[in-house]
């Protein structure tokens, strides 16, 4: 449902603008928390766009890899919400957020460790039962690593996918991001990537600070994680692609500019393998 | 170190500013410069005040956004996010505001808190339909003083020793004309009710406070139209019906 083209992250201020003028993009990106309220504005505005574009979820509050219980009632949310706008795609993140209760939204990093990941197979699996259906499971940029990791992140992610069928949201940006700040090669990274598990892949921009790179999804996406992307559809094929801008929002055209460069790499990279 | 431990002394860096433990977990402890767990803690830090920001617009118009910071910081120590949905984030600002003793010279913050609390909450409540009124009328008159009503989801009422209500439209992005308010003008009570993409505020009389009042709390049309009446013997009973019906405050009733 989710077409193998370029779409956009669908954010407050460009709400009344893209369902005035429909502009042409393949398909839009909502933060399901943004849409848990009952009713209202948000709720109104979502039934009417998703007439129009088909709509992929993506989650940011869940904690899957938290050692607390899982939020049920965050999930009865969900599901409502997912009953409600019968999304294409629904995705989190390989990440935790909470420990005893308190949240500290955020997308935080795991240890990869054989604690971790028997962890959060089982509560990736719980979340799919729960749903009843599969859910994309998206890899984070990060600042730390853990000295007690046994895998690398790339491995501990296949073996996420491989052992609970849910599927990669493959972010090219926090791939990057990350290989910079601990100094691994993020080809590597792609290449290790089962393709058949890959359903989505999403592009932003980060910050360079000199000393480090802060994913801030504030600016236009980098030559260096066009090239990566590049890179992923040699390996893996056209997947449906996501411009994600959450800082420093810019004008819509300015995200359609960037949603129609994707657009353009995957033509041309069908166009070189066909 | 378990992933429990690992969780627990992860959070235990972030708010209390002290690396220690953490610090022999980390392939690395530090990037040329900065520490990497002050990247987290300024985002998650930057994260919660931002979802503060964005409930309490009017705060932070009226204290400004350095003060607004400071405030943000204190409370997040102070009371830790409980969700995942950080539209969930904030609930006790205005009672933390009320102990904020930096504060203290704005005695109406705590007051515009709830307010905008209010808006907040009522801005995604569930939607309702206007009350059926042949339903209302196929009810024997005689029974009229038991019915019981229920006020619409997305409306709350407030009242305040302040005016917050003229504090509050002052104080609207979109608003440009005189921005003074007169403190001295004294309390207001308020019914707040979303229309369509926005927030209305009706200010309430003292009988219309009663009345609204008296049935949100569940009691029945007799009893909540003689607190109406004590307020304001003039109240009319058939009026207030009429307006709260027409207006979908009041949505549902039992008998």
């Amino acid at each position: 449902m989710i077409p193998a083209q370029a779409g956009i992250g669908l954010r407050s201020p460009h709400h009344r603008e893209v369902l005035h003028d429909k502009p042409a993009v393949a398909w839009l990106e909502i933060h399901s928390e943004n849409f848990f309220g009952a009713g209202g504005p948000n709720r109104r505005y979502l039934d009417a766009i998703r007439e129009h574009y088909p709509i992929s979820l993506h989650g940011v509050g869940l904690s899957l890899g938290s050692t607390d219980p899982l939020d049920m009632e965050h999930l009865a949310r969900l599901k409502e919400l997912i009953a409600r706008c019968e999304p294409g795609l629904v995705s989190e993140h390989l990440s935790w957020s909470s420990v005893a209760g308190r949240y500290m939204n955020d997308l935080l990093p795991l240890p990869y460790t054989e604690e971790a990941l028997s962890h959060i197979r089982l509560r990736i699996e719980q979340t799919q039962d729960y749903l009843g259906r599969q859910i994309l499971i998206e890899n984070l940029s990060s600042y730390v690593r853990f000295s007690h990791s046994t895998l690398p992140e790339w491995e501990f992610l296949a073996a996420v996918a491989r052992d609970t069928d849910c599927g990669i949201l493959l972010d090219i940006n926090n791939i990057y991001v990350s290989a910079v700040n601990h100094d691994f090669d993020p080809y590597l990274y792609i290449q290790a990537m089962p393709s058949t598990a890959i359903r989505e892949i999403h592009l932003a921009g980060h910050h360079d600070t000199g000393d480090c790179l802060i994913d801030n999804h504030g600016m236009p996406v980098s030559d260096k994680v066009w090239q990566l992307y590049r890179h992923a559809l040699r390996c893996h094929g056209a997947k449906p692609t996501l411009i994600e801008w959450d800082t420093d929002i810019p004008a819509l055209p300015v995200l359609l500019q960037e949603a129609a460069k994707a657009q353009a790499i995957m033509e041309a990279a069908h166009h070189v393998a066909a | 170190m378990s992933l429990r431990d690992l969780q627990t002394a992860f959070m235990s860096s972030v708010f209390t500013r002290d690396d220690g433990v953490i610090a022999a977990y980390l392939e690395s402890a530090t990037m040329p410069g900065s520490p990497r767990m002050a990247i987290y803690r300024n985002n998650i830090y930057a994260a919660l005040s931002k979802a503060l920001e964005a409930i309490y617009p009017v705060i932070l118009r009226l204290v400004g956004d350095e003060f607004f910071k400071f405030a943000a910081r204190r409370y997040i120590d102070g009371h830790p996010s409980r969700s995942g949905d950080l539209n969930r984030f904030g609930s006790d600002f205005a009672e933390f505001l009320g102990t904020f003793k930096h504060a203290a010279s704005l005695p109406y913050l705590p007051d515009m808190a709830r307010l905008e609390w209010c808006c907040h909450q009522a801005y995604s409540a569930a939607d309702d339909t206007p009350l059926d009124l042949l339903k209302l009328a196929a009810v024997p008159p005689e029974t009229y003083g038991r019915l019981r009503f229920r006020l619409n989801h997305a409306s709350r009422l407030l009242h305040s020793a302040w005016p917050i209500d003229a504090i509050w439209r002052v104080n609207q992005a979109d608003y440009t004309g005189d921005q003074s308010v007169d403190l001295a003008s004294g309390g207001v009570s308020l019914l707040l009710q979303r229309r369509e993409n926005r927030m209305a505020l009706m200010t309430l009389s003292a009988a219309e406070w009663q009345f609204l009042s008296a049935l949100n709390d569940r009691q029945t049309l007799e009893v909540a139209y003689e607190r109406a009446m004590r307020a304001d013997p003039a109240a009319d009973f058939g009026a207030l019906l009429h307006t709260y019906v027409g207006q979908a405050t009041l949505v549902e009733f039992f008998l």
